[in-house]
């Protein structure tokens, strides 16, 4: 079995209009074995930026400890917070130092840029990125989840609109991967507040 | 002094001194004063600025004053380049201690690491000690509101109030007269502002030329930083320089009219600076309840009484 499917994760991160959405599920496994269904995978870098990890929840959980660090420090020494593509340029760098010993991990980063214009950005465990201007996705369910969300978007969705697309295609998507589901974990964000929403769904 | 054993930091002299971190002491105590005074809910740090020119570029960052982490600030007195790479390194170590622990460093920690870091300064490598000294104030779980003073030999201790810089001995003295162990954040600003008026050079003092800081704890529980600004500053300091002039009698020799005329001056001004401070700030220096209020107060109505 690949190290990528150890734990199980399914993220998916959508733009709207003047706002982005990032969806993460909520199970956490060890192999064919849950052990958590309220597992979290996204996190806020800054009130405009949310980061998610899929793959090794290990080192997840440390490559989110080491960009809390170095977040901290750029806003300490720039009083200021990271623009999102910045962010992304130091994910990438980080995953390419540790290139013949890489973390395990597929990040999704989603945040507001200038002028509130929402970036999403994914990239695989070397620190490869992929810019996408309508949606990313990533984790054991990606396959489903590139075909849920290429029949589902639109251009230029509301917020509220834009959360009931990426509900339903994260759904979609998990009911067919037995390694990530136990529900959604769904932000919605624009320039003015972020939405957090707990989705029910198969809790298998 | 002997000046044999002046030019190397790692050599005692015969008296048992270590002259280079003498010196660097000395460095401080021509630099900008800063206070800090540990209150029931915060800790207040106030610094003189000195480089206050017209030709300096305003911009919003700080000249005394630091963020070291979330919970943590400090004050600066001493060569500022110094300073930075002093701050740089706390900012990096209070960082590493997050990532090992996954919570904040505790405050003692974070200054003991620094001054380990001066300390190494002062007995091996052959390189000079920073001139730099620090009031720490800070937050943390187990013994709440603290605040530090170290100095370039490394040496570091807990204080209720303390003072760095210039005429740092007056108001360390003055301090220690006027401080109370269970004052608020308000009373701890205004005592703050009054020994620092007291024991600056300049005879004025003016918003341009301090810097204000908080440390304290927000409704929500989590640790708050603030810079307070120039314009609520103008207002806070207002009456207690006015009393302190008169006091002084340094404006004793302009007339009546225009000490007047300078004070209604200032109140207008700031009364529409206050309006975007928000009533926050009004009530808390309007019910001060403090002595150098009502005294102004009293000092004002007699000036209106003689001008009219």
């Amino acid at each position: 079995m690949s190290i990528f499917e150890y734990n199980g994760s399914a993220l998916v991160a959508m733009v709207g209009k003047n706002c982005f959405a990032i969806a993460s599920d909520r199970r956490l496994g060890v192999q064919l074995q849950t052990i958590a269904t309220d597992f979290q995978r996204i996190s806020k870098i800054h009130d405009r930026l949310f980061l998610g990890l899929s793959g090794l929840a290990t080192d997840a959980q440390t490559l989110y400890q080491r960009l809390v660090f170095r977040h901290k420090l750029y806003q300490l020494r720039e009083e200021r917070d990271m623009k999102p593509e910045t962010f992304a340029n130091l994910v990438s760098a980080i995953l390419y130092e540790k290139r013949f010993g890489p973390y395990f991990c597929q990040p999704v980063i989603a945040g507001l840029g200038d002028e509130d214009k929402p970036f999403i950005c994914t990239m695989d465990s070397i620190g490869a990125k992929e810019l996408a201007k309508d949606f990313v996705v990533a984790g054991t369910a990606s396959e489903s989840l590139y075909g849920a969300c290429e029949s589902m978007f639109k251009d230029d969705m509301e917020p509220e609109e834009l959360f009931e697309t990426v509900s339903q295609a994260l759904l979609s998507s998990v009911d067919r991967d037995c390694l990530s589901g136990w529900g959604g974990h769904v932000y919605v964000v624009t320039p003015t507040e972020v939405k957090e929403r707990i989705l029910k769904g198969r809790m298998d | 002094m002997s000046r044999r054993y002046d030019s190397r930091t790692t050599i005692f002299s015969p008296e048992g001194r270590l002259y280079q971190v003498e010196y660097a002491m000395e460095a401080i105590g021509n630099a900008g004063s800063a206070i800090g005074l540990l209150s029931k809910d915060g800790v207040v740090l106030i610094g003189e600025k000195k480089v206050t020119s017209k030709l300096l570029q305003t911009s919003t960052s700080t000249e005394k004053m630091y963020k070291i982490d979330d919970h943590v600030a400090c004050a600066v007195a001493g060569i500022m380049s110094d300073a930075n790479i002093l701050i740089n390194t706390a900012r990096v170590q209070a960082q590493r201690y997050t990532f090992a622990y996954q919570e904040p460093m505790p405050v003692e920690q974070l200054v003991q690491s620094l001054c380990d870091t001066k300390q190494g300064y002062t007995q091996f490598g052959g390189l000079r000690p920073f001139g730099v000294s620090f009031l720490f104030a800070g937050w943390d779980k187990n013994y709440g509101f603290q605040l530090y003073m170290s100095d370039p030999s490394g040496n570091y201790s807990g204080w209720k109030a303390a003072a760095i810089g210039a005429n740092n001995q007056a108001a360390q003295s003055m301090l220690k007269q006027d401080y109370k162990d269970d004052i608020t954040r308000e009373e701890a600003v205004q005592l703050a502002l009054k020994v620092l008026s007291k024991t600056m050079d300049s005879t004025s003092l003016t918003s341009e030329k301090l810097e204000l800081a908080e440390v304290f704890l927000a409704p929500s529980g989590s640790v708050k930083y603030q810079v307070c600004s120039p314009d609520s500053l103008r207002f806070i300091m207002m009456c207690p320089q006015l009393f302190i002039n008169y006091k002084l009698k340094s404006v004793a020799h302009l007339p009546w009219r225009q000490m007047t005329y300078k004070f209604l001056n200032t109140v207008i001004d700031d009364l529409f600076a206050l309006d975007q401070v928000g009533k926050k700030r009004i009530n808390e220096f309007g019910f001060g309840g403090e002595d150098d209020n009502d005294q102004t107060a009293a000092i004002a109505n007699e000036d209106d009484k003689k001008t009219n």
